[in-house]
C-alpha cells in the first residue's frame, strides 16, 4: 500500500557520527578522489535506511512573491529535498517547482563566503574591483567609520538603505536604521514589482493590496497578463486546482505570447502589448450594452430599460444604484463609443472574441474573476488599464463575491517597537528631510493609497544620485537588491552606483550590483539559514509562515535583516554612537522570558518570536482571534505556518474602502488623492496628468478609461514591439546560476534549455530574413543585447518576446557565459527597456511593449 | 503477492511546471545534462491558433521491455513488481539498452558525473567565492544536496562507463513512499500504484477514462498511461 | 506552421564505427572460416594454401573485432558478466558468448591447419564449427534487426544483407591476405603457383560475384520496404539518406559492390584464367580491396544512420 502523504516530521533526527560511520566510504574517499566511489563497491547491508536519519524542518520559500510554507528535508547537516508544508491550507502540501532549485542556491560553489573589500578605486563594469577578504570586523569597522563622518558632518540623511527583498523583519534594517541612524532615506524595491496593479484595486474598491481569488467555485476565469500557472502570487495552489477550475469554468487569457496559462486555457486573447485598457473598456461597454451587469450589486434602471445603446448618453437620473458609483457617468464620458469593433482596430483582439468573452465573464458572474496583473499594469499608462480591468469585477458583481475577486484575512503581527526614543535631536531633523527618490514630487505622484509621495519610486534613485537631486548620496547599503540588474534602464544604476562613494551591498552572491561595491557582505540563504517570518495568502487562507535556520552555513555568513545591523550598531557603538545599539538590546525582549538579546543571533531569534507573537503566544491580546491557535512557539517551530480563518466573502458590500464606501467607477478616492496632489504643487489636476504621461483631460481622470500605449521608439526604425515576461523557474531573477533552471528553461513555453532566446513570430522572422536559432542584435532606443532568435507561433506578430531572468554577467559561472570576461548568458531585457514609469503609483513601466525595437542578425 | 506498478499521468492536470524533473534530480542525485523525469514540448498551429502542449516522460517500464531484451549481462531486468530495473553492477555500458529504448529514456554516463562538485577546482573569485570541490568537501557529501536514500537499492551516483535510469524510486516504494515525482506533482496529475489492484488511483483512473501510451505501435506495453487532454 | 515538437534526450550516437567496425570483423573471419571448410571440405582442393590462409585468418579477424567492441564499452573488464549471466533474448549476449567460443573454436582449427597433411581431426572440427560460425554469422545480422526502435535496421532485408556481406566481405578478406601471403613468400612471381591459386580459387570467385549480386539485391529488398513501409521507415530512410546517404551509395553499393560486381563479371565473362593470370591476379587483388573496403562503409553508414532517426514521440 502506498501512502498518500509521506511527509513526515520525525524531530530532531540521529546524530552525525552515527551517519558518518554509514557514509564516510561514500563521502569521504569521493572527495579526495575527486572521483565518485560508489556504494554498490561497499554495500553495507546492515545499514539503517537513510529516511530514518532525516528530518523535515519547516520554512519558507521566497522564490517568488507567493511565499509558500515549504517543509525541507534535512538529512545530516544538509538539505536534500523539499515539499509543501502539509500544515499550510494556502498552498495545502504543494509546490511549484522554484523551493527545490533553493538548493542549488545554498550550495552555489559561487556564493560568497566572506566579507570583501574592494581594493581598485576605480568603478565600472570594466573594471575589475580585485575584491580581497576580510572579516566581518573589519567590514563593520569601515561601515561604520564612513557612517560617522556623516554624523561628524550632520548630513546622515545622504545614508540610504536600499531594500530589495524582504522577510516581515524588514523593519528593523529598513526603517529603524535609517532613522535613528538620521536619514528618512529606506527605499525599497517595490515600485519595480506591482504597485500599479494594487492601484486598480485601491481607487475602485478602496483596498491597497494584491486581491486573493476563489478559484474554487469560479466559473470565469479572465487572466490579463496574469500567468498564475507560473509566477506570482499563488502560484501551487493555482498549478493544483487548475484541473478542477477547467472542469468547472471557461478560462480566458490575455497575453501576447501563449503563457503557461494560455495553453491552458479556453482562450487566447493576443492583445497588443499595452493595449489591455482598450480591451478592458470595450468588454465593459459589452456587458453594459447587452444588459449582463449584475442587478444585485450595481444595481438598474428604475423602470428595468436599458438605456445603454451605443453612442447615447443615458440619463444619471434613470438608473438606481446600489454598492457602486458612477456606472451611467463612465458609461456616458467613457464606455459608450467602446465598441469591440473600436477595440480591434486598438488591441488587436477580433471583435467577436471581445464579445465572446465579455458576454461569457459577465454571465458566470458573480463567480467570475478578472484577474489584473503586473503584465496589463505596469504599463507606461497602465494606471487606467488596472482600474478597467478590474472595474469589470465591480460591473458583474464578482468583486467579494464566491468565486470572484476577494481581499486579504487578516495575518497578525507585532509592528517594529517605538525607536522614536533613541533618535537624538540629528537624527529627528535630518531624517525629515524629504526622500531622496522624489517621490510626490509633481510628476512622480506616487499614489500609495491616495497619499501623494506615499510610495516609492524605486527606479528613480538612479537619477537621484546622478543628478545628486534633491541631495548627493554618500553611503549606501543593500540588501537582496540588485538594481542593476532589475532596473530597467540598467546602464543608469551602473552609472550611479559608480558614483556612490561608498557603497556596501548584501547579498548571497557576487552580482552586477556588487561589482560597484567597496564593501560586499554575504548573507544567510532565506530559506535554510535565517530567522524570519513572512506573510501571504492563498486559497482564501492568509497565513504567517517562518523561516528558520536548519545547516549550520557552510561560510561565514549572516543574517541579513536582522545579524547585520546588530553587528552595524555594535561596530556604531564602538564609535560612540549607541542608539541603534541600545534599541536593540532594550526594546526587544523575548514575549515569554523577557530576556533581552545579547548577540546578533539572538536578535535574529527574539524579533521573529515578538513579531509573531500573536500567532503562538497565549498571552497576546490577538491570540486566536483571526485564525490558529498555537501552542507556543515550539509548536510554530514545528508547524511553520499559522493559518488564518478562510475569508468570507460578501461582507466588504456597502462598506468598501473608498470615500463613498461604494465600488467607485467614477473614482472619489482616485479624485481626492489627485487632488491633494495638484494642491500641494499648486496646478491642476490636467496638469498632473501631463505631467504624469496621461492623454485624458477633465472627469476622464476619475474614470477607468483608455489611454493609448506609451513606447519608445519611431516605429519605422524600430518596427518591433518588444515585451518581457516571466519564468516559471525564476527564483526572482536569481536562480541563473542554478544548472537545474538552466537545464529546464524549456518548462517556460517557447524557451530553450540553457539559453535565453528571443521569441519572434515565423511570419515576421520571413518579413525581416531572420533565420531560426540565429544570433541576433536586439536594439532598442536605450541599449541592445545580443541573443539567440527562436521562432514560435506561440508570439503575436509584430512584437517579440524575452523572459525576465538571464543575461547575468556578474551572478556566477553557470549565469554567465563567460563571468570572467563579463560575457552574459543572453542578454538582460532591462538593458533595452527604458527608465519609463507609471507615475501615478511610481512604478517602473517593464510591460506594455514600452520599448520598440529593431531586430538585427549578429 | 507480486504487485504489477504503474503511473497514469493526467494530462488536463498536468501544467507542464517540470516540477517533477527537478524533484527527481533531487531525488536521484541524477547528475547535469540528465533528465530521468523528462518532458515532449509540442506546439500546433499557426498564430493565432496555437496549441502547446507538454507531455511528462519517464521509464515506461514496459512490460515487454526492449532494453531487458537487449541486455547481454541481464544487468536490465524486470523485477517481481513489474519493474524495469538495473543491475548496475552487471552493466557493462555496451549502451544496447539506450540503442533498444525507443523512448530515450535510458541515459549513459560517458564522463564522470557531477563535475560541478567533483571536478571544479577554480574559484570565481579568490579567497572569497569557493569551489566545487571545496563545497562538497565542506558539506560532507560527495555533492552538497546529495540523497543518501538513493543508495539503499542503486547506486547513490551512477558512475563513468554505466547507463543509468528512473527506478520508479524502487527505494521510496520499499518504504512505502510514491515515486518523487508523483509526490512532487503540484497539481497530482501523475497517479501511481499497483495496476492490478482495482481500488489503486492508477486502475480508478484507467477504468474511467481512455487512455495512450507512448508508441503503442512499438508492442512495448508501456506502463506509463496518459488521460485526458493537456 | 510544422507542428515543433521538441523531445530533449541524450545526443550523440551510442554505437558507433567500433561497433561498425566489430560487425566487419566478425562477419569477415565468419565468412573466412566458411571459405576455409567450404573449400577444403566441399572442393576438395588439393591445393591447401587458401584453406590454411582463411582458417588462421578467421579467428584473428574475428579477435580483433570483439577486441574492437570491448573498447567501445563503458566498463570493459565487466565483460565477464556476458559469460556468468544467461540472456538469450539479447544479440549481443548471443555473440559474445559465440564469439567467444567460435574464436576458440576457430584457434583450435587454425592451430590444425600448422601443416597441410590431411587431417581428420581438423575436418571434424571444421564440420563442428560450422554452424557455430553461421550462429555467428546470424548474430551479427540480428544485433541490428530485432530493434524496433531503429526502423532503419528493423527488417528482414538487414539480415539477408548482412549474411551475404560476410559471405562476400569473408571471401575478399581471404583472398587479399593470400595474395599477400603468396607475395611475401615470393609466390607470386611463379605462375605455376598463380595458376593454381586461381584454379583453385574459382569456386569462390562464383559464390564471390553471386554473393556480391545477391547483397545488392538484399539492399534493394531492404529499401523497399522502407521506401514503401509506414511513416516511421519512411522518416527514418529519409533522416539516413540525408545523413549518411553518400557513405552508403557511394562507398558502401558503388566501391562494395558495383565495382566488384563488374570486374568480377568481367573476369568470368572471360573464364579463362590461362588468359592473362597476372591481370587476373590484379583484379582479385582491387576487387577484394573494393569489397572490404565497401563492407566497412556499408556497416558504418547502416550503424550511424539507423540511430539518426528523431525519437519523434508523442501521443495521439
Amino acid at each position: 500500500m502506498i501512502n498518500q502523504n509521506d511527509i513526515t516530521m520525525t524531530g530532531k533526527g540521529l546524530s552525525r557520527r552515527s551517519f558518518l560511520k554509514r557514509t564516510s566510504c561514500v563521502g569521504g574517499l569521493a572527495i579526495i578522489g575527486g572521483s565518485p566511489l560508489l556504494t554498490f563497491f561497499t554495500e553495507d547491508t546492515s545499514a539503517q535506511p537513510a529516511a530514518l536519519l532525516a528530518r523535515w524542518v519547516a520554512s519558507t520559500c521566497q522564490g517568488c512573491t507567493s511565499w509558500c510554507p515549504v517543509v525541507v528535508k534535512v538529512v545530516d547537516g544538509r538539505v536534500v529535498h523539499l515539499a509543501g508544508n502539509p500544515e499550510s491550507k494556502a498552498n495545502h502540501g504543494k509546490i511549484c517547482p522554484r523551493p527545490n532549485l533553493a538548493l542549488q542556491q545554498v550550495y552555489d560553489p559561487d556564493r560568497l563566503k566572506t566579507p570583501m573589500r574592494r581594493t581598485n578605486p576605480r568603478k565600472g563594469r570594466d573594471e575589475d574591483p580585485q575584491f580581497v577578504p576580510i572579516s566581518w570586523n573589519e567590514a563593520m569597522g569601515l561601515i561604520a567609520d564612513k557612517m560617522m563622518e556623516l554624523r561628524e558632518n550632520e548630513e546622515t540623511h545622504k545614508f540610504v538603505f536600499f531594500r530589495g527583498r524582504y522577510s516581515y523583519n524588514r523593519d528593523i534594517i529598513y526603517s529603524s536604521v535609517p532613522k535613528i541612524f538620521g536619514s528618512p532615506n529606506g527605499i525599497s524595491h517595490s515600485a519595480i514589482c506591482a504597485e500599479a496593479e494594487k492601484f486598480g484595486a485601491y481607487y475602485t474598491e478602496g483596498y491597497w493590496d494584491y486581491r486573493d481569488y476563489d478559484l474554487e467555485h469560479t466559473r470565469y476565469v479572465l487572466c490579463w497578463g496574469a500567468d498564475p500557472l507560473s509566477s506570482n502570487r499563488q502560484v501551487p495552489h493555482a498549478i493544483n486546482i487548475w484541473g478542477h477550475v477547467r472542469d468547472r469554468a471557461e478560462i480566458a487569457v490575455i497575453d501576447p505570447r501563449l503563457s503557461a496559462t494560455a495553453a491552458k486555457a479556453n482562450e487566447w486573447l493576443p492583445v497588443l502589448p499595452g493595449e489591455d485598457g482598450a480591451l478592458a473598456v470595450a468588454m465593459a461597454h459589452v456587458i453594459l450594452r447587452e444588459g449582463l451587469w449584475s442587478r444585485e450589486f450595481v444595481g438598474n434602471f428604475a423602470d428595468g430599460t436599458n438605456r445603454f445603446l451605443p453612442g447615447q448618453t443615458v440619463d444619471e437620473q434613470t438608473f438606481e444604484e446600489i454598492h457602486t458609483n458612477g456606472v451611467v457617468r463612465w458609461w456616458n464620458l467613457e464606455l459608450k463609443d467602446r465598441t469591440p469593433e473600436w477595440a480591434e482596430t486598438q488591441c488587436g483582439i477580433p471583435a467577436d472574441q471581445i464579445h465572446r468573452v465579455a458576454t461569457g465573464f459577465a454571465k458566470a458572474a458573480p463567480a467570475a474573476i478578472s484577474w489584473v496583473s503586473p503584465g496589463a499594469s505596469m504599463q507606461a499608462r497602465g494606471g487606467y488599464a488596472a482600474l478597467a480591468a478590474h472595474a469589470l469585477n465591480g460591473l458583474v458583481g464578482s468583486a467579494d463575491s464566491q468565486g470572484g475577486t476577494v481581499q486579504k484575512t487578516k495575518v497578525p503581527a507585532d509592528a517594529l517597537p517605538d525607536f522614536s526614543a533613541y533618535q537624538d535631536d540629528l537624527a529627528k531633523k535630518l531624517s525629515k528631510k524629504p526622500k531622496m527618490d522624489r517621490r510626490g514630487s509633481l510628476s512622480f505622484p506616487a499614489l500609495n493609497a491616495g497619499k501623494s509621495g506615499g510610495g516609492v519610486v524605486t527606479n528613480n534613485a538612479a537619477d537621484s544620485i546622478l543628478n545628486e537631486d534633491p541631495y548627493e548620496i554618500k553611503v549606501a547599503i543593500a540588501n537582496w537588491a540588485n538594481f542593476a540588474f532589475s532596473c530597467s534602464g540598467s546602464d543608469r544604476w551602473e552609472r550611479a552606483l559608480s558614483k556612490l562613494p561608498f557603497f556596501v551591498h548584501i547579498t548571497t552572491n557576487p552580482s552586477e550590483t556588487s561589482h560597484f561595491a567597496d564593501i560586499v557582505l554575504p548573507a544567510a540563504h532565506q530559506l535554510f539559514e535565517k530567522w524570519s517570518f513572512l506573510k501571504s495568502k492563498q486559497n482564501l487562507h492568509g497565513y504567517a509562515s517562518l523561516t528558520q535556520p536548519m545547516i549550520e552555513p557552510l561560510w561565514d555568513v549572516r543574517q541579513d535583516e536582522t545579524e547585520v545591523p546588530w553587528l552595524l550598531a555594535e561596530a556604531l557603538a564602538e564609535r560612540g554612537f549607541d542608539n541603534m545599539l541600545r534599541y536593540f538590546q532594550e526594546a526587544f525582549a523575548d514575549p515569554e522570558t523577557g530576556q533581552h538579546p545579547r548577540t546578533s543571533a539572538e536578535f535574529a531569534l527574539t524579533s521573529t518570536k515578538m513579531f509573531t507573537s500573536p500567532c503562538w503566544h497565549s498571552a497576546h491580546k490577538d491570540y486566536g482571534k483571526y485564525g490558529d491557535a498555537l501552542n507556543g512557539w515550539d509548536d510554530f517551530v514545528k508547524k511553520g505556518v499559522w493559518n488564518s480563518h478562510r475569508f468570507e466573502t460578501g461582507k466588504t458590500w456597502g462598506k468598501f474602502g473608498t470615500v463613498t464606501g461604494r465600488f467607485e467607477f467614477y473614482s472619489e478616492t482616485l479624485k481626492k488623492a489627485l487632488q491633494g496632489h495638484a494642491d500641494k504643487h499648486g496646478v491642476g489636476i490636467d496638469d498632473v496628468l501631463a505631467a504624469t504621461n496621461y492623454t485624458a483631460t477633465g472627469e476622464l481622470a476619475f474614470l477607468p478609461h483608455f489611454e493609448p500605449a506609451l513606447r519608445w521608439g519611431d516605429p519605422s526604425e524600430f518596427p518591433l514591439i518588444f515585451f518581457e515576461h516571466r519564468s516559471r523557474l525564476n527564483r526572482e531573477g536569481r536562480s541563473a546560476n542554478c544548472t537545474w533552471y538552466q537545464a529546464h528553461k524549456d518548462a517556460d513555453p517557447g524557451d530553450e534549455n540553457w539559453d535565453d532566446v528571443l521569441k519572434m513570430n515565423p511570419v515576421d522572422a520571413e518579413r525581416l530574413n531572420l533565420t531560426d536559432r540565429a544570433m541576433v542584435r536586439v536594439v532598442s532606443t536605450t541599449g541592445e543585447i545580443t541573443v539567440r532568435l527562436k521562432l514560435w507561433e506561440g508570439v503575436r506578430p509584430g512584437t517579440v518576446a524575452k523572459c525576465y531572468g538571464q543575461g547575468h554577467w556578474a551572478y556566477g559561472r553557470v549565469a554567465a557565459t563567460d563571468f570572467q570576461r563579463r560575457i552574459p548568458r543572453g542578454g538582460n531585457n532591462n538593458v533595452i527597456l527604458p527608465a519609463e514609469y507609471e507615475r501615478l503609483s511610481g512604478s517602473t513601466a517593464r510591460h506594455g511593449g514600452v520599448a520598440r525595437v529593431k531586430v538585427i542578425a549578429a | 503477492m507480486a504487485k504489477r506498478y504503474g503511473m497514469v499521468i493526467d494530462l488536463h492536470k498536468c501544467v507542464g511546471c517540470a516540477g517533477c524533473d527537478i524533484a527527481c534530480k533531487s531525488e536521484n542525485n541524477v547528475t547535469d545534462g540528465f533528465a530521468w523525469s523528462n518532458h515532449i514540448l509540442e506546439t500546433h498551429g499557426t498564430f493565432p491558433d496555437v496549441q502547446f502542449r507538454y507531455i511528462p516522460t519517464l521509464c515506461n517500464h514496459c512490460e515487454d521491455a526492449p532494453c531487458v531484451a537487449n541486455c547481454p549481462t541481464t544487468a536490465m531486468h524486470k523485477s517481481e513488481d513489474g519493474l524495469t530495473l538495473h543491475d548496475a553492477s552487471k552493466c557493462i555500458g555496451c549502451r544496447a539498452c539506450q540503442v533498444a529504448c525507443p523512448y530515450g529514456v535510458i541515459y549513459f554516463n560517458e564522463k564522470a558525473p557531477h563535475p560541478r562538485f567533483m571536478e571544479d577546482d577554480e574559484a570565481l573569485i579568490p579567497g572569497v567565492t569557493s569551489t566545487g570541490q571545496e563545497t562538497a568537501e565542506a558539506s560532507g557529501a560527495p555533492i552538497p544536496y546529495y540523497n543518501p536514500a538513493r543508495a539503499e537499492t542503486y547506486p547513490d551516483i551512477r558512475p563513468k562507463g554505466i547507463v543509468e535510469k528512473c527506478t520508479f524510486c524502487d527505494h521510496r516504494l520499499a518504504k512505502g513512499e510514491l515515486p518523487a515525482c508523483v509526490d512532487a506533482c503540484p497539481a497530482d496529475a501523475r497517479l501511481f500504484g499497483d495496476l492490478d489492484d482495482p481500488n489503486s488511483a492508477p486502475a480508478q483512473a484507467l477504468a474511467k477514462h481512455d487512455s495512450d501510451v507512448l508508441k503503442p505501435e512499438q508492442g512495448t506495453k508501456p506502463r506509463v498511461f496518459y488521460i485526458r487532454d493537456y | 506552421m510544422d507542428p515543433e515538437i521538441v523531445y530533449n534526450v541524450q545526443q550523440g550516437f551510442f554505437w558507433d564505427w567500433k561497433v561498425a567496425l566489430d560487425l566487419f570483423l566478425g562477419g569477415a573471419g565468419v565468412g573466412a572460416f566458411l571459405v576455409s571448410v567450404g573449400l577444403y571440405e566441399f572442393w576438395g582442393r588439393k591445393y591447401k594454401r587458401i584453406p590454411q590462409t582463411a582458417a588462421f585468418l578467421a579467428p584473428v579477424l574475428v579477435g580483433v573485432g570483439v577486441l574492437i567492441l570491448m573498447l567501445k564499452l563503458g566498463r570493459p573488464f565487466h565483460i565477464f558478466e556476458t559469460f556468468i549471466n544467461f540472456a538469450p533474448t539479447a544479440p549481443l549476449w548471443w555473440g559474445g558468448v559465440f564469439q567467444t567460443l567460435f574464436i576458440a573454436g576457430a584457434l583450435w582449427y587454425a592451430l590444425l591447419w600448422r601443416d597441410l597433411e590431411p587431417n581428420p581431426k581438423r575436418r571434424k572440427l571444421g564440420l563442428a564449427l560450422t554452424p557455430l560460425a553461421l550462429i555467428v554469422g546470424g548474430y551479427h545480422g540480428m544485433l541490428l534487426a530485432v530493434i524496433p526502435a531503429r526502423p532503419l535496421w528493423n527488417t528482414g532485408p538487414t539480415v539477408l544483407a548482412a549474411l551475404a556481406a560476410f559471405v562476400t566481405t569473408g571471401i575478399a578478406a581471404v583472398m587479399l591476405v593470400h595474395l599477400i601471403r603468396m607475395k611475401l613468400g615470393g609466390r607470386l612471381a611463379d605462375p605455376e603457383h598463380v595458376q593454381t591459386f586461381l584454379t583453385d580459387l574459382t569456386p569462390v570467385r562464383h559464390v564471390l560475384v553471386g554473393g556480391l549480386i545477391l547483397q545488392l539485391g538484399t539492399f534493394f529488398l531492404w529499401w523497399q520496404s522502407l521506401r514503401f513501409g509506414d511513416l516511421a521507415d519512411r522518416t527514418a530512410l529519409a533522416v539516413a539518406n540525408a545523413g549518411f546517404g553518400p557513405m552508403y551509395w557511394w562507398l558502401g553499393i558503388g566501391v562494395g559492390l558495383v565495382l566488384p560486381i563488374i570486374l568480377g563479371v568481367a573476369a568470368v565473362w572471360k573464364d579463362s584464367p590461362e588468359y592473362n593470370p597476372r591481370r587476373l591476379v590484379w583484379t582479385v587483388g582491387v576487387a577484394s580491396c573494393l569489397i572490404l573496403v565497401g563492407g566497412f562503409f556499408f556497416r558504418l553508414s547502416v550503424v550511424l544512420a539507423g540511430q539518426l532517426n528523431p525519437l519523434y514521440v508523442t501521443l495521439p
